[in-house]
């Protein structure tokens, strides 16, 4: 057994997931306008408590998407998530961060490597984009 | 210490522009609202203003705020509103404390879109029109042979907020239907529709001397409802208009009875002449003092106090600058999530003010009211054509970046 605090804050992020994508799966009357299938976060790293951030398609991204994990290793599997501003351009800016999108690449990372979560409101992923308006 | 008491102001425009004109005459400017959210803003930009809050503005509340600051030493030279509806009231409590000599009765009877009517049924701009209560309305009211369209508006309304265009019968029913469920037991007026251009004469009536200060072409939108979104200074007008202005200007006055005070007509010029649509007991909100300021050099707001101080106006015309304001209105609903262009807007020649009033993150909605429009560009030019081409062209590059509503 290799636990540390992180990996189990790590189980209850994706526990709480896993209910926010079942969220409504069951009800007849309740219209959700959007479903929601990811608690989007950051891991701060020990390297000068700088976001970890790995590499896809030749661009670089501190946001991910848990998609399992082994609490006896700790060992999680992350998917990449794509970040992009108002104009749809990629940034990996948390201030011009506009939308959130998945890709097909995951990593497998040892959690206990990392000493905190950020965590980020669901609704940047999959967020539709914005349209454009001028004087009438 | 000389003051003036302003009741209520909006946070930008003619009634905020007043708060400042009041300083530079070298009053206290004492202000009155129920807003509390922009008093950072106004304490920011105002040193000397003093802010009073109250729940409700009513006779009581604005009496006990003169008393109190009468026992702190403050001389009030005038209570002034620019807001709908507590014109009338501050000129009435004005003429009491700060024996001013402001025709209270008129003004009172303008704040009335009825009341007007009445008084000027026989004046040669009057149009034909219908008072009626839609609670308990008689069923011969839907049987009444009519030329549509028709305009059916709330006697209260402001900032066209309540105007609505009716093409038919049925659409008169469905409308009377609507009132009715939130109440109906206002009274409505229905007009008949005058084709033509409209403008805003913005009028001063000086101890019985009407005097025109400006008269501004107005550009609309029309849909369901009225919407201005273009606003031209007119620097010349034709002789023959303007000399029937002022024989329909005069006669108007007279009849509503106006012998010391302000007010703006919006009239429409037709083939059969001057037709009055509204008159309001105020200088037009918005741009408008800002506008007249740029385009003749008079601010009507600093004029208004000194009129109703008894200090002698000047409405000279100090220099002619076509001047247009384009107001930005916008065809869908989302939420705000970013404005593009404003500093090239800005950058564009001709260019006097910029005003985009729209909060990050708040709901935009196409145009249903005055208070749909989301911000102005004020231009000018060396032609009346050149201002509207520069403001409209500045307007257009301003991009709204909307969320969306899902």
């Amino acid at each position: 057994m290799n636990s540390c605090c992180i990996c189990k804050e790590m189980e209850k992020l994706l526990e709480e997931q896993k209910l926010l994508e079942n969220f409504g799966k069951d009800c007849r009357y309740l219209q959700l306008p959007k479903k929601m299938d990811t608690i989007p976060f950051m891991l701060v790293s020990t390297d000068k408590f700088s976001n970890f951030q790995a590499i896809y398609n030749k661009g670089l991204t501190p946001f991910f998407r848990i998609e399992s994990l082994i609490p006896s290793t700790c060992c999680a599997k992350l998917r990449l998530l794509k970040p992009s501003n108002l104009y749809g351009r990629y940034t990996n800016c948390v201030s011009e961060l506009y939308a959130l999108q998945k890709t097909d690449v995951c990593i497998y990372v040892n959690i206990c490597c990392f000493i905190a979560i950020e965590p980020l409101a669901p609704q940047f992923v999959d967020r539709t984009p914005p349209f454009i308006e001028v004087k009438v | 210490m000389e003051s003036i008491l302003f009741i209520e102001s909006a946070r930008s425009g003619s009634s905020h522009e007043a708060l400042a004109a009041a300083t530079r005459l070298g009053f206290t400017p004492v202000l009155l609202t129920r807003k509390k959210r922009f008093s950072r803003q106004l304490n920011t930009t105002h040193s000397s203003l003093k802010i009073c809050f109250v729940e409700q503005i009513n006779e009581s509340s604005i009496r006990d705020t003169i008393h109190k600051h009468r026992q702190k030493g403050y001389t009030f030279r005038a209570i002034i509103s620019f807001v709908d509806p507590y014109v009338s009231l501050a000129a009435t409590l004005s003429n009491e404390y700060c024996q001013t000599a402001i025709s209270v009765e008129a003004l009172s009877v303008l704040e009335n879109k009825c009341e007007t009517r009445n008084v000027l049924r026989t004046n040669a701009a009057s149009i034909r029109y219908e008072a009626f209560t839609p609670y308990g309305i008689a069923p011969s009211f839907y049987t009444t042979v009519r030329k549509y369209p028709q305009i059916l508006k709330k006697a209260t309304s402001n900032g066209s907020k309540d105007v609505y265009i009716i093409a038919t019968a049925e659409q008169m029913e469905t409308a009377i239907d609507q009132i009715l469920t939130i109440g109906g037991h206002e009274q409505w007026l229905l007009e008949e529709y005058i084709e033509g251009t409209q403008y805003i004469i913005e009028l001063a009536v000086c101890k019985g001397i009407p005097i025109i200060i400006a008269i501004v072409q107005q550009q609309i939108t029309l849909d369901v409802t009225f919407v201005v979104t273009g606003y031209e200074v007119c620097v010349t007008i034709e002789p023959k208009m303007d000399e029937e202005l002022s024989t329909a200007v005069d006669e108007i006055i007279r009849d509503i009875g106006l012998h010391h005070g302000t007010c703006h007509l919006e009239m429409r010029y037709t083939d059969r002449g001057w037709n009055l649509i509204e008159i309001n007991p105020r200088i037009a909100g918005g741009a408008m003092n800002r506008m007249v300021e740029e385009a003749f050099g008079i601010s009507i707001v600093e004029e208004t106090i000194k009129l109703f101080i008894g200090e002698k106006p000047d409405f000279r015309k100090k220099k002619l600058q076509p001047v247009y304001t384009s107001y930005i209105t916008l065809a869908k609903a989302g939420y705000l999530l970013q404005i593009d262009g404003t500093d090239k807007a800005k950058m564009t020649p001709g260019i006097i003010e910029l005003n985009v009033s729209a909060a990050i993150g708040s709901l935009m909605k196409p145009a249903l009211s005055m208070g749909y429009r989301y911000g102005y560009v004020m231009a000018e030019g060396n032609t009346q054509e050149e201002a509207k081409n520069r403001a409209e062209h500045a307007a257009n590059l301003l991009t709204f970046y909307l969320e969306p509503i899902e």
